[in-house]
């Protein structure tokens, strides 16, 4: 097989309309969630159904629905499980992650059970694939200058200094994930309308990890970072594809590749490839004057392990910790 | 038996130490039993497909329903 250029820079930037609504929630938010592949799931499920019933086969159309669907779902979710901190969330958000997909794929109607669905009408709005992305990037760089970006990075620093300055943490911690579900699910029904096909199966806890992990390696909190991780976690499969090995030996190889380049990110890059020069720069500067480099601790607020570091440290940053 | 055939019952596992309250050993013992009760319970009742939506349905519904109100360690956020 193959690379073909052109459907992966398209893959890459459905990815990127996925992987953005999981940044505002991992680089903002300072939260974590494990059931953005449900929300993909949706947004997949959504147009496969109004496709192949020709209800319609619009992108616009069914992915304005399906982002309406991830809408509610999420407020709902938010709702009721964002009061709970950190790690329980992370527990309601697996839960939700497995009861939407199992769902899906026992209602045979909508999914195909086993078989999925295939040979799914062409979309008839092609520009839009286009488009999502470029409308999501405007969107992400918009939402992280303006006063909502700035407010959901304070509450990612402190949430207590936020309801102090009388903001309801509920209320912006439930906008970030209304918002990333809806990013989700539209990239969802333009996954689906782009390749014609949708299988339950493959809307998997791995899916919502590799997603975290195109944040993750890019750069938490970085337009650019999400972008470089979208597209790195893209094209190193489809070479692996490509190239002339066993399929079961180059999964676990791209598995192996995905586990290293994240260990590796953690530990040399906390700031992801985004902040790569930056953080050369850094370390350059810090061998210079012979010192040791300044941060040497976790960088707050990098996982889930970080919320009770956030905690002990207790104190207010001001919102915008960095320009980007 | 495969390698990677120990992924899915790590989660489980995750999933009962956090539930339980993480440091709790007794609440991590609790929620690991409640988890296979359930598990038991709901391939006895429905169809096999349905197992993983009754366990993680009852989970999911636990925690939105009452996110404050299961042994120590639920803590809520200031609203």
């Amino acid at each position: 097989m193959h690379v073909v250029w052109s459907d992966l820079l398209i893959t890459t930037l459905i990815y990127f309309v996925l992987a953005s609504g999981l940044n505002l929630i991992i680089g903002y938010a300072r939260a974590l969630s494990v059931h953005h592949a449900a929300l993909f799931a949706i947004g997949a499920f959504t147009y496969s159904t109004m496709a192949r019933h020709g209800w319609s086969r619009d992108l616009v159309v069914t992915g304005v629905v399906a982002a309406v669907i991830a809408g509610i779902l999420s407020l709902l979710l938010a709702a009721g499980s964002l009061r709970t901190q950190g790690d329980y969330f992370i527990v309601a958000s697996f839960a939700f992650q497995l009861v939407a997909v199992n769902l899906l794929f026992n209602w045979t109607a909508i999914s195909g059970g086993t078989f999925g669905v295939y040979n799914l009408p062409s979309p008839t709005v092609l520009g839009v694939t286009i488009g999502t992305p470029a409308g999501t990037l405007g969107l992400v760089l918009w939402l992280g200058r303006g006063p909502f970006g700035r407010l959901a990075r304070a509450m990612g620093q402190s949430e207590s200094a936020v309801a102090a300055a009388g903001f309801s943490v509920l209320r912006v911690r439930g906008s970030v994930f209304v918002l990333a579900g809806m990013l989700a699910a539209a990239a969802g029904a333009l996954y689906a309308g782009y390749i014609g096909i949708a299988f339950a199966n493959t809307f998997d806890v791995q899916l919502s990890i590799m997603v975290a992990a195109m944040v993750v390696i890019g750069g938490a909190g970085s337009v650019v970072g999400t972008i470089l991780g979208a597209a790195l976690l893209t094209v190193i499969p489809a070479l692996l594809s490509s190239a002339n090995i066993n399929q079961d030996v180059a999964g676990s190889l791209q598995q192996l590749i995905f586990a290293v380049m994240l260990i590796v990110v953690m530990i040399a890059l906390p700031d992801g490839l985004a902040a790569l020069p930056k953080t050369a720069a850094r370390g350059l500067a810090g061998l210079l004057r012979r010192g040791r480099p300044h941060r040497s601790g976790p960088r707050e607020g990098s996982g889930p392990a970080s919320a009770d570091f956030r905690a002990r440290q207790g104190v207010v940053g001001s919102g915008a910790r960095h320009g980007h | 038996m495969t390698p990677n055939g120990g992924t899915g019952l790590a989660l489980v596992a995750a999933v009962a130490v956090i539930a339980g309250g993480v440091g709790s050993y007794t609440g991590a013992y609790a929620f690991a039993l409640t988890i296979g009760f359930l598990q038991a319970l709901t391939s006895y009742v429905l169809p096999g497909a349905w197992t993983t939506v009754g366990v993680y349905g009852a989970i999911l519904l636990l925690i939105l329903l009452r996110p404050s109100g299961l042994g120590r360690g639920w803590k809520t956020a200031g609203a």
